[in-house]
C-alpha cells in the first residue's frame, strides 16, 4: 500500500492487453446441423459412354456456412448399368442413359440429388494434348493434360482414362497421370492413348538447373584470428551436385567482424576479426544464400603437430605426433607432410596447416613449404644432419623441433 | 423537474465545486459499485483446434468490505484493503469457426471473490483521492446455454485463479462518504469447457471494466 509512483506504466500495460485480438480460428463448426446438400457436376450435366465425371458435394449448414462434403456422404447411382460412382464422387459411365446420382449424409437424414446422362457419343482421333509443347530441365516435371473431340461436338477431359508413354523413354520418362519428367538433353514425344484414339505434346529436355545452394560450415563458431575455408555446394534438379566455391561471389554482413575472401584461390576463405554474430552469405547464377557465423573470444592455447612419413613413392611410412624439442628422424628418399591443428581455450580443435608458418634453419638439409597447396611438406636438401623446424601460429612462435635427415 | 433529477443535480454540484480536503479516518468501510463490462475477444484451444468467442459489453457489480488505514499509519502510506465479491454478464456476440462468424447466444458469467489492496499517493489535492489497486482472488466461469447460429455449443463452468489491476479516484462527498469511479482490469488463469459433443477446449477471461460505486466509513 505504498505510494505508487508510475501510473503510466499501468495504462500502457491495460491498453496493450485490450488491443490483443485473438488468431483465426482453425476448428470446424460441428455444432450447426447440416440441412443441405448441394452436388455439382465437374463439367457438362453429361458424359460420353466410357467416360467418367468427378462430382463433388457441398452441405449448407442451416444457412450459417458452405462446406465440402464429398468425402463424407454416401455416394449412390439409382442405375449402376449406366453410371457407377465410388465413394468420393467419381462415377464412370458404364453404358447411354439417363440416372440420378445422389449423394446422403452419413446419418442418413439429409441427400441432395442431381440428374445425369450418359450419351452414346464417341470419340474422334486425334486426342488434344496440352500444352503442344513445354520445356524442362533434367530431373523436373511437367504436366500433361489430355482431352477428347467426341463426334456430337463435346470436348471432354481424359485426364483420368487415358494411358500415357514416352517415345524417347531416355530422353523422358512419363507417370501414368501425364507428368513427363527430363531424363536427358533432347526431345521427348509424350503420347496420350484412350478407346484407340491418339494425340501427342512434345517435352524439350534442357540441361539440369541449379535447384538449391548450401554453404558449409553452416552455422559455425570459431575464435579471433582464424581463417577458415567455406564451402558452397549446388545441388541441380536431376540431384546432382557441385562445388561452386570458386565460382560464387562471397559476402560477409560486418566485414570489420569477419572478412570474406573473394580472390581468386582464396575464394570462400573467412578471417575471423572480432567477437560477435553475422552471417557469411555465397551468391551464385543469381541465388544467394547464406549461413550464421558466430566468432568467440577464445584464445589460442596449444599447437599439436602430426608428421606423416613418406616412402621414396610417396606411401605412408607412419605417422608420430611431434612434441616441441622433439627429434623425428627420417631418411634423404623420404619426404615429411606436416599438419598442424590449434587448440583455443574453450578446448576446441581447428585444423591451421595453412595458416601456420613453416621454416626451417639449414635449407641444404630441409626446406618446408609455404606455398599454397603445399603448405607443411618437408623436403631433404642436399646435405644430411639435424635441422630445426619452426611452426607459428597465431601468438604461438616457438614451437620447434628437430628433424634429422640421415642418409640411407 | 423529479425528485431523480434534483439530486442528480446537487450531485453534479457538489462535483464541480470541490471542498476543502476532508481528513481520511481509520476504519472499516463498505463499497457497492456497479459499471460496464467489456470482455476481450476469447480464444479457445482444443485438441480439435481453436474457435473464438466476441462478447457484447455487459454489465458488472460488486461490494466489497474493507479497512481503511486512513492517516495514521504514515509508516505503511495511505491505503486500504478489501474483500470484493463481484458478478459479471456478457452476452455472446459471434462465434468464429473456421467456416464462418455466426451469431452468438447465451452468456458468459463471471463471479469473483478478490482481496485488493489500495495505494494512494500522498501528493493528491482536493477532494479527489486517486489510487491504485491491485488484487489476487478467485473466480468462477460459466459460459451459460453458449449457442452458434442456435445451436448448442456450451453450458459448463470452471473455477480459475483471478487477478486485477485497477486505477481511479474517490470522491469525499462527506465524512463517511466516498463516491468511487474506477478502472480494473481482470485477468484469470485459463479456464476448461467441455462443450456440448464432450471435447475439452482450454479459453480465457480478460475484462476491462469501468464502473462507479459509493464508499461508506465507518
Amino acid at each position: 500500500m505504498r505510494q505508487v509512483k508510475n501510473p503510466l506504466l499501468f495504462i500502457f500495460f491495460a491498453l496493450v492487453l485490450s488491443g490483443c485480438g485473438a488468431d483465426d480460428a482453425t476448428r470446424n463448426n460441428t455444432f450447426v446441423p447440416l440441412t443441405g446438400i448441394i452436388i455439382t457436376s465437374e463439367d457438362n450435366p453429361f458424359i460420353a459412354n466410357l467416360t467418367d465425371n468427378q462430382f463433388t458435394a457441398q452441405g449448407n449448414y442451416s444457412g450459417e456456412f458452405n462446406r465440402p462434403i464429398t468425402t463424407e456422404v454416401i455416394w449412390g447411382s439409382t442405375d449402376e448399368s449406366i453410371l457407377t460412382i465410388d465413394t468420393v464422387g467419381l462415377a464412370t459411365a458404364k453404358s447411354p442413359g439417363k440416372v440420378t446420382v445422389t449423394a446422403t449424409s452419413g446419418d442418413g437424414t439429409l441427400s441432395g440429388s442431381i440428374p445425369f446422362i450418359v450419351t452414346n457419343a464417341s470419340i474422334d482421333s486425334p486426342l488434344i494434348v496440352t500444352p503442344a509443347i513445354q520445356t524442362a530441365p533434367v530431373g523436373v516435371e511437367r504436366d500433361f493434360d489430355v482431352s477428347g473431340k467426341f463426334d456430337d461436338d463435346t470436348i471432354q477431359s481424359l485426364d483420368r482414362l487415358a494411358t500415357w508413354t514416352s517415345l524417347a523413354p531416355t530422353v523422358a520418362s512419363v507417370t501414368s497421370t501425364g507428368g513427363a519428367t527430363g531424363e536427358t538433353i533432347g526431345t521427348a514425344e509424350i503420347q496420350a492413348e484412350w478407346q484407340g484414339a491418339k494425340g501427342s505434346a512434345l517435352l524439350e529436355v534442357i540441361a539440369a538447373e541449379l535447384v538449391e545452394l548450401a554453404i558449409t560450415p553452416a552455422d559455425a563458431e570459431f575464435p579471433v584470428g582464424l581463417i577458415r575455408q567455406y564451402t558452397l555446394t549446388g545441388t541441380y534438379s536431376d540431384t546432382s551436385t557441385e562445388i561452386l566455391t570458386a565460382q560464387a561471389v562471397w559476402d560477409s554482413s560486418i566485414p570489420s567482424r569477419a572478412e570474406a575472401n573473394n580472390t581468386a584461390g582464396a575464394k570462400g576463405q573467412v578471417e575471423m576479426k572480432e567477437s560477435g554474430t553475422l552471417d557469411i552469405s555465397a551468391r551464385f547464377n543469381a541465388k544467394e544464400v547464406s549461413t550464421a557465423l558466430t566468432i568467440n573470444n577464445s584464445t589460442l592455447q596449444e599447437l599439436h603437430i602430426l608428421a606423416t612419413v613418406l616412402d621414396a613413392n610417396d606411401g605412408i611410412d607412419r605417422k608420430e605426433i611431434i612434441t616441441a624439442g622433439e627429434t623425428l628422424t627420417i631418411y634423404t628418399d623420404e619426404t615429411v607432410k606436416f599438419t598442424s591443428e590449434a587448440e583455443y581455450t574453450d578446448s576446441k580443435l581447428f585444423p591451421v596447416t595453412t595458416q601456420t608458418n613453416w621454416s626451417s634453419n639449414e635449407g641444404s638439409i630441409v626446406s618446408v613449404s609455404n606455398n599454397t597447396g603445399f603448405e607443411g611438406i618437408a623436403s631433404p636438401g642436399i646435405d644430411t644432419g639435424a635441422a630445426t623446424i619452426t611452426a607459428a601460429f597465431g601468438n604461438i612462435d616457438d614451437f620447434t623441433f628437430t628433424l634429422d635427415v640421415n642418409p640411407r | 423537474m423529479t425528485k431523480r433529477s434534483i439530486k442528480f443535480l446537487l450531485v453534479l454540484l457538489i462535483m464541480l465545486f470541490p471542498l476543502y480536503a476532508i481528513a481520511a479516518d481509520e476504519g472499516f468501510y463498505l463499497t457497492i459499485s456497479s459499471g460496464g463490462s467489456y470482455v476481450q475477444e476469447i480464444e479457445t484451444d482444443s485438441s480439435k483446434g481453436a474457435f473464438n468467442i466476441a462478447l457484447n459489453p455487459g454489465y458488472a457489480a460488486s461490494l466489497a468490505v474493507g479497512y481503511d488505514l486512513g492517516n495514521e499509519h504514515p509508516d505503511l502510506g495511505r491505503g486500504r484493503v478489501d474483500i470484493e465479491f463481484s458478478y459479471r454478464s456478457n452476452e455472446l456476440d459471434e462465434v468464429e469457426f473456421v467456416e464462418a462468424k455466426s451469431a452468438g447466444g447465451g452468456v458468459l458469467n463471471v463471479m469473483s471473490m478478490m482481496l485488493t489492496t489500495y495505494g494512494i499517493p500522498e501528493d493528491h489535492r482536493g477532494n479527489w483521492t486517486p489510487y491504485f489497486c491491485l488484487g489476487v482472488g478467485a473466480a468462477k466461469i460459466t459460459l451459460d446455454q453458449a449457442t452458434v447460429a442456435g445451436s448448442p455449443l456450451v453450458d459448463d463452468s470452471d473455477w480459475v485463479l483471478a487477478g486485477q489491476v485497477g486505477m481511479g479516484s474517490g470522491y469525499a462527498i462527506s465524512d463517511h462518504l466516498t463516491l468511487d469511479l474506477g478502472y480494473r482490469f481482470f485477468a484469470t488463469s485459463p479456464p476448461e469447457f467441455k462443450d456440448i459433443t464432450g471435447q475439452k477446449f482450454d479459453s480465457e477471461y480478460y475484462d476491462h471494466l469501468f464502473q462507479a460505486g459509493i464508499r461508506v466509513t465507518f
